[in-house]
């Protein structure tokens, strides 16, 4: 391999992130050496990079740095501060002194965080949920474009075009008539540069139907041209699905309060609304472990398409060979597995204390 | 793995599934995340509302504005944020927007000069013409600047709302922030609210959460890349309009992908075939899991009743 000093760093890291990768997975068929290796190695350089950046970070500049190098004494006091921290390590006695910094910190970021949580996590929220329930339906051939970004689909360059779009025709005639215009890709009622991009036009064509499609969501009034002889009076026709929707947010928000509510004994109808908000409860808790599951297979998918270079540049790529390192990485942890089994299985198992003849058998507890 | 001795009951299908080894489940996971890699089935990624609601706010900034990027993860959560932040950073380039950016994580600072090195200071499109803002090379302390790490968490996010210069007096090579040009004219973050937009990769904690937190009441257009994991924290922030965008997780990111398109390999995209096989091998375990949970009750209340009479 022709390797360039300026990447031979980055080539062997990326050579020991594949073995330590394939280190930690063997954990999978049973805990090993190999596994304990990387689990060592991580702990260690966490720890490291957290004692590095902590002294370069806020330590040296701010306080260090303002005592040695200023000679800003008041800075004793954050100093003496941060030491009655470890007083604790020394005696158990002297622990007390350990609370005056903390109660510091948990004062300082209270204030901080109490008067910001309660104003964007309580009122705004609130607010939000407090909103109108009513939602009426957009008339497409007389809405602003920033109503029209309400539709499913429609981002600010699919509004302005279907405005230009609908003032070109005199207005649409028909629902299909929004996709027409972009659906053959030759032009049709826009100029060829007005065009939506594919990803923008498969989007809305996905979004024309369903209970919450632009068809449920959108009507066709009769098209006024803005100026003072046509003047435009709003018609009003409602979508439902966006009315269901909103109410059965506000009963789940009720019902979720009245669960947490433990002054009222849950009989009765308090005892029904409280088994609702438990359902909505549960439909959070559902989609916060969907997303979960999908976060932890993305980790794997991430570390697959490092072992198959996936995510290098090509010039990386050639030199790392991600895939010759993984295949001997699989067999030096094979191999090693396999010796440090035998080597268990040869030790004699440990002497039994009690002397009852009791214990762990030596092959569930592995002896490396 | 054990043999089943010569004289033992035959065992009915539910109990092999009850008894059988875990590893093959590990086994098929591992398939189904590698096989699609080498046989992509090209699953179709449509944006959702939240996806082109963050496209736009992007989209609608003005060409050659100031952008404030906080990007907040580690190297754990690469597969579901960094196709977000290449393309989001392809985006501003195309718009030759001027980029300030900050990490309030320790372990972001490698990962954030690698996509300076490869997306602004280098030419994204070689054969294109010369004046095509792919091309350019960004200068350091005047088309962007990455001022660095910085520990204290929710306290670096207030100071940040106040006064920039007070929570990053130096960038990380320790020059002065007044004497940047980019930074000309920027007090706090506020500054960014006419010019640009705030565009958080959050993994976690301190994150996005802790910004809309301490920074809504100033009214900031946020948009917000997240993982997985944390939608569900934020959705709420995105519901109410404080957040005026919101990808989430590697379906997010291969949905931002498809609409901005950078050029290079789209990992998001490819990632996202492998998700999907991935998620639905989770819900045929599920599924499994609980049909053998209900037969076993349903033998044991078999069992119970033959008991009884």
């Amino acid at each position: 391999m022709n390797l360039q000093p300026w990447l031979t760093a980055d080539v062997v890291g990326a050579w020991i992130a594949v073995f330590l990768t394939f280190c930690i997975l063997s954990f999978l068929y049973k805990d090993n050496p190999f596994y304990k290796l990387a689990e060592h190695l991580f702990v260690g350089s966490s720890v490291g990079i957290v004692i590095v950046n902590t002294y370069y970070g806020p330590l040296k500049p701010n306080l260090v740095g303002r005592l040695w190098d200023d000679h800003n004494w008041w800075y004793i006091i954050p100093l003496v501060l941060s030491l009655c921290l470890f007083v604790r390590a020394a005696s158990r006695s002297l622990s007390w002194v350990g609370r005056y910094p903390v109660a510091f910190v948990v004062g300082l970021y209270a204030g901080i965080n109490l008067p910001a949580v309660a104003d964007s996590n309580l009122l705004t929220q609130a607010r939000a949920t407090a909103s109108d329930i009513v939602v009426e339906r957009v008339d497409v051939n007389n809405a602003s474009p920033g109503k029209l970004r309400k539709l499913p689909g429609f981002g600010s360059a699919v509004a302005a075009k279907v405005v230009g779009a609908r003032k070109a025709i005199g207005g649409f005639k028909s629902m299909g008539q929004i996709l027409g215009p972009y659906a053959d890709g030759k032009g049709g009622l826009l100029p060829q540069e007005q065009q939506l991009s594919a990803p923008q036009l498969k989007l809305v064509s996905y979004a024309m139907s369903g209970p919450r499609g632009i068809r449920a969501q959108a009507f066709l009034g009769a098209y006024h041209s803005g100026s003072k002889d046509d003047p435009y009076k709003p018609e009003k026709k409602y979508f439902l699905f966006g009315i269901l929707s909103n109410l059965l947010m506000l009963a789940g928000t009720l019902a979720a309060l009245v669960y947490f509510y433990f002054s009222v004994p849950h009989k009765g109808a308090v005892g029904k609304v409280a088994r609702f908000g438990i359902w909505t409860l549960m439909l959070g808790f559902g989609a916060s472990f969907g997303y979960t599951v999908q976060g932890r297979i993305s980790l794997a998918i991430g570390r697959a398409f490092s072992i198959l270079d996936k995510d290098k540049a090509d010039l990386h790529k050639n030199q790392v060979h991600s895939a010759y390192v993984a295949l001997i990485s699989i067999v030096l942890i094979v191999a090693g597995i396999i010796y440090f089994e035998r080597r268990a299985k040869r030790r004699p198992p440990p002497a039994d204390p009690s002397g009852d003849g009791g214990g762990v058998p030596n092959e569930e507890l592995p002896q490396y | 793995m054990s043999a089943t001795p010569a004289n033992a009951a035959p065992r009915g299908i539910m109990e092999r599934l009850r008894t059988m080894d875990r590893r093959w489940l590990f086994l098929c996971m591992g398939l189904a995340i590698v096989l699609p890699i080498f046989f992509p089935i090209g699953l179709p990624a449509l944006p959702g509302d939240a996806t082109v609601d963050t496209y736009d706010a992007v989209a609608s900034i003005k060409d050659g504005s100031r952008v404030f990027m906080s990007i907040d993860f580690d190297p754990a959560s690469r597969p579901e944020l960094e196709p977000f932040a290449k393309s989001v950073l392809v985006q501003l380039k195309r718009k030759r927007c001027k980029i300030v950016i900050v990490s309030l994580w320790e372990y972001a600072p490698p990962l954030i000069n690698g996509y300076v090195r490869s997306i602004l200071q280098a030419p994204l499109n070689p054969g294109g013409p010369p004046d095509d803002p792919l091309n350019k090379i960004y200068e350091r302390k005047t088309d962007f600047i990455f001022l660095g790490f910085k520990s204290g968490k929710q306290a670096v996010i207030n100071t940040l709302g106040q006064s920039l210069p007070t929570a990053y007096p130096t960038t990380q090579e320790g020059e002065p922030v007044g004497t940047i040009p980019i930074m000309e004219g920027i007090r706090s973050v506020q500054d960014f609210k006419d010019s640009g937009i705030l565009i958080l990769i959050s993994a976690g904690f301190p994150g996005a959460k802790e910004y809309v937190e301490l920074l809504s009441r100033y009214e900031l257009p946020i948009v917000v890349s997240t993982t997985a994991v944390s939608r569900t924290d934020l959705q709420p922030f995105y519901s109410s309009g404080q957040l005026k965008g919101l990808v989430a997780g590697m379906q997010g990111a291969a949905e931002y992908e498809q609409l901005v398109n950078p050029p290079g390999e789209q990992l998001g995209k490819k990632g996202l075939d492998v998700l999907n096989i991935g998620t639905l091998v989770i819900i045929l375990a599920i599924v499994l899991g609980n049909l053998i949970y209900l037969a076993e009750r349903r033998q044991q209340k078999r069992a119970q009743s033959g008991g009884a009479s």
